[in-house]
C-alpha cells in the first residue's frame, strides 16, 4: 500500500469529520465555481456589448451636424490621412445632400412635413414660400454597409443588390419607404440633379427616417451634388475598443480645429459599467471562496496532523521519509478537496443562475439606468437597443471546462492547504514515539 | 555485536541541565536478549531513542557490527532505521486504519521491497508469531492487546533488523500474555539472529534475559 493509497484511505477514517469538511469545502468551491461561471458569462457579455457598440470614431466637420450647424466640409485627403493612424483598420467617408422633389429629383419624399418639419422650415426662414415639402435625404458613402452609421441604423438590403460604393456610377440604394412611395424596385430609375439613376436594390434600416433615404456611391453624390472632394462625415474603424481613446486623440491631433471627433468610448464605458460592477463582485467572491477553501483545508489538515502526531512519529521510526509522509497527508487533503469540488460542482449546477440573477438584481438597483446610454449618446449614435438588454438573459453555464477548472482549484487548494501541515510534519521528532501518554 | 561507549544525552531548558543518559557503556553479542531495568525517569526511553537513531546523542558512540550509528545523517540515517533496527512499543503503535498484514508490510514498503515480497514475508512473520487466517485482515482495533503486540513484533522483524528495541513490551498486557510475548521475543532473537534490547519494569522479562542492566539517573550498572 503506497503513501497515496494510505492517504486516500485515511479520508474515510473519520466519516463524520470527512462529511462535514466535504460539505464546507463544497460550499466554498461551489461558490467559487458559480462565480467563475458568472465571470465567464459576464466577460462574454462585455465582449458582446463592446462589439455591438462598435469600435468606431466619428469624424465630422467642426461645428456641423447633418444639415444643422455650419463650418467647412472635410476633404477626401483629410479623411484619407486618418487611414495611416495606428490601430485604424478602415475609414468610411460619407457626403450628404438634400434632394428637393420636383427640383433636384423626380422622387417624392416618403415623409410628411408635419409639425416638426414645418418647425425646421420656419427655422430656415422659408415661411411664405409655399407648402413645406420634405426633402429627400441622400447619402454618398465609400462603404454601403456603413451608411447606416449616418442615419442611425444598420442597413439591410431586402431586394436587389447592394452598391459598389467605390465606383462612380449613377446607381443608388433606396429605402423601403421611399421605394414604396415612388413604386421603385431593383432596376427602376429616377432622376437626380438631371441624371438618370438606376436602383440597384432596396434597403431596410428599421426606421422611417432611414427608410425614406437614398444611398449613392460617395464619388457619385460628390459629382452629382457638385461637392467634389468634400466629405461631411467619416467613420474610423479601430481594431479594438481598448484603442478607441488613443485613436480619437490621434485623429484630433491630425485634423486639428477642422473637425469634431467623437468616439463610442464613453458609451462603451456606460454600457459595460454594471457588468464591470458584477465582475468585480464575482472576482472578489471567487478569490474569497478559494481562500476560504484553502483555509478550511489547512485547518483541517493541521487538526489531522496534530491528532496523528504519534502516528507520524511511528512512521518516521519505521523509516518513512518526510516526503513520503507529506505525500500521504497531501493526498488526503487532495482527496478531501476533490470530493468538495465534485459536490461543489453539483451545487454550482443548481445555484449558478440564481446567484447570478441575484447579482444582476443588486447591480440594477445600484445606479441610475445601468446599461442605458445617455440621451445625448442615443441621439449621436442612433440605435443602441442592445444596451437595454446588457444585463438581461445573462446565463452562467457550468460546463465541463468550468468543472475542470473546479478540479484544478481543488488541487491548488489542497497544495496550499497542505503546506503548513507539511511543515508541521517535518518538525515532528521520531523520538516522540517513545512518549507513553 | 553492539558496542556503546560513553553515551551521553543532555537536555537543556534555560539554565537547567538534565543528564538523561550519562556516560553509558555496554556491549551485546548478536542474538542476545538484553533487559534494561529502571524506574520511570531513569533515562530508559532516551537510551532506546539513541540506540534506534531516533535522537542524536550529546556525546559518545554506538557501533553496530563496527559501524558508528551516531555519524549517520539524512538518507543513511533513514536506511539505518529501515533496515537495521526494529521497534516494539508498550502501546503497540500500530497504524489504526491498516490491517495487521498491512502494518507488517509497512516498514518493507519504506525499504523499497516489492509488493509480492512484502506480502510473503509479512504472512510468514505473522504466522510465526501466531497470527493467521482472518486475523491478518483485522485492524488493530479488532485485535486483543496480545495480538496487537504480536503484530508489532512481526512488524519490528519485517526488514530483518540487526537490532530490535522494545519499550515496555509487556507493560499493557496481563502476566500470562506478557510471559508469552517475552518467550516469543527470546525465541525470535535466536531464530532471526536478532539482538533484542528491551527496557522494562517487569522482573519476569529480566529473568529470561541473557543480560540485565540497571539504569539509574542515566547511569548503567550491573549486568
Amino acid at each position: 500500500m503506497s503513501a497515496i493509497s494510505r492517504g486516500t484511505k485515511n479520508v474515510i477514517r473519520n466519516p463524520i469529520r470527512t462529511f462535514s469538511v466535504v460539505i464546507i469545502l463544497s460550499i466554498s468551491l461551489g461558490l467559487a465555481l458559480v462565480m467563475f461561471a458568472a465571470l465567464n458569462a459576464i466577460n462574454g457579455r462585455i465582449e458582446s456589448v463592446k462589439s455591438s457598440i462598435g469600435n468606431m470614431v466619428m469624424v465630422s466637420p467642426a461645428g456641423a451636424r447633418g444639415f444643422l450647424g455650419g463650418g467647412e466640409p472635410l476633404t477626401t485627403g483629410q479623411v484619407d490621412s486618418l487611414k495611416s493612424l495606428d490601430h485604424v483598420t478602415s475609414v468610411d467617408a460619407t457626403i450628404d445632400a438634400q434632394l428637393r422633389p420636383d427640383q433636384d429629383t423626380s422622387l417624392q419624399s416618403a415623409m410628411e412635413a408635419g409639425t416638426l418639419g414645418n418647425r425646421q422650415f420656419r427655422a430656415f426662414g422659408r415661411m411664405g414660400q409655399g407648402a413645406m415639402t420634405m426633402p429627400i435625404f441622400a447619402i454618398g458613402t465609400s462603404n454601403s454597409s456603413s451608411a447606416g452609421q449616418l442615419i442611425g441604423s444598420s442597413v439591410t438590403v431586402t431586394a436587389g443588390q447592394t452598391l459598389d460604393a467605390a465606383a462612380d456610377s449613377d446607381t443608388a440604394l433606396v429605402g423601403t419607404a421611399l421605394a414604396e412611395k415612388n413604386q421603385l424596385a431593383a432596376g427602376s430609375t429616377f432622376t437626380a440633379y438631371g441624371k438618370t439613376v438606376t436602383v440597384t436594390g432596396v434597403f431596410d434600416a428599421g426606421t422611417h427616417f432611414a427608410n425614406s433615404a437614398v444611398v449613392f456611391p460617395l464619388k457619385t453624390l460628390q459629382r452629382l451634388s457638385e461637392q467634389t472632394d468634400q466629405v461631411t462625415s467619416a467613420v474610423v474603424h479601430v481594431d479594438s475598443v481598448d484603442d478607441l481613446a488613443s485613436v480619437t486623440t490621434a485623429a484630433k491631433d491630425k485634423l486639428g480645429d477642422a473637425a469634431d471627433v467623437t468616439s463610442s468610448e464613453e458609451t462603451v464605458t456606460q454600457a459595460v459599467q454594471p457588468l464591470e460592477n458584477i465582475r468585480s463582485i464575482a472576482t472578489t467572491s471567487l478569490v474569497g471562496a478559494l481562500i476560504a477553501a484553502a483555509v478550511i483545508t489547512l485547518l483541517t489538515m493541521v487538526m489531522v496532523v496534530r491528532e496523528r502526531r504519534k502516528e507520524i512519529a511511528v512512521l518516521k521510526a519505521l523509516g518513512a521519509g518526510d516526503a513520503t509522509i507529506m505525500t500521504q497527508f497531501t493526498t488526503e487533503a487532495l482527496a478531501l478537496s476533490l470530493l468538495g469540488s465534485i459536490v461543489g460542482s453539483a451545487l454550482g449546477f443548481v445555484f449558478s443562475n440564481p446567484v447570478l440573477n441575484a447579482l444582476v438584481s443588486n447591480s440594477r438597483g445600484a445606479g441610475p439606468g445601468p446599461g442605458e446610454p445617455g440621451r445625448g449618446m442615443r441621439i449621436a449614435f442612433g440605435s443602441f437597443a442592445g444596451f437595454r438588454t446588457t444585463l438581461q438573459n445573462l446565463a452562467a453555464v457550468i460546463n465541463l471546462e468550468v468543472v475542470a477548472y473546479g478540479l484544478l482549484a481543488a488541487v491548488i487548494v489542497a497544495v496550499i492547504g497542505s503546506a503548513f501541515p507539511a511543515w508541521l510534519i517535518g518538525k515532528i521528532r521520531p523520538a516522540e514515539v517513545l512518549r507513553n501518554e | 555485536m553492539i558496542k556503546v561507549e560513553n553515551l551521553k544525552k543532555v537536555f537543556r531548558s534555560g539554565s537547567t541541565e538534565v543528564r538523561a543518559v550519562d556516560g553509558v557503556n555496554f556491549e551485546v553479542a548478536t542474538g542476545q536478549l538484553v533487559a534494561i531495568i529502571g524506574k520511570s525517569g531513569s533515562g530508559k526511553s532516551t537510551l532506546l531513542a539513541l540506540l534506534g537513531a531516533l535522537d542524536m546523542p550529546t556525546e559518545g558512540t554506538i557501533e553496530i557490527d563496527g559501524k558508528n550509528v551516531t555519524d549517520l545523517r539524512g538518507k543513511n540515517l533513514l536506511t539505518y532505521r529501515r533496515t537495521s533496527v526494529g521497534f516494539v512499543f508498550q502501546n503497540y503503535n500500530l497504524v489504526p486504519n491498516l490491517s495487521a498484514l498491512d502494518n507488517v508490510m509497512l516498514p518493507m514498503e519504506f525499504a523499497g521491497r516489492s509488493a509480492a515480497e512484502r506480502r510473503s514475508r509479512a504472512e510468514h512473520l505473522l504466522q510465526s508469531v501466531g497470527i493467521s487466517g482472518d486475523i491478518l485482515k483485522r485492524r488493530p482495533g479488532k485485535l486483543s492487546g496480545g495480538e496487537q503486540q504480536r503484530v508489532a513484533i512481526a512488524r519490528a522483524l519485517s526488514n530483518k533488523p540487526k537490532l530490535v528495541l522494545a519499550d515496555e513490551p509487556t507493560g499493557n498486557l496481563d502476566t500470562q500474555t506478557g510471559q508469552k510475548i517475552v518467550e516469543l521475543l527470546r525465541s525470535l532473537s535466536r531464530s532471526e539472529k536478532t539482538t533484542i534490547i528491551t527496557v522494562t519494569h517487569d522482573q519476569a522479562i529480566a529473568s529470561l534475559a541473557d543480560k540485565v542492566y540497571r539504569l539509574h539517573d542515566g547511569k548503567l550498572t550491573g549486568s
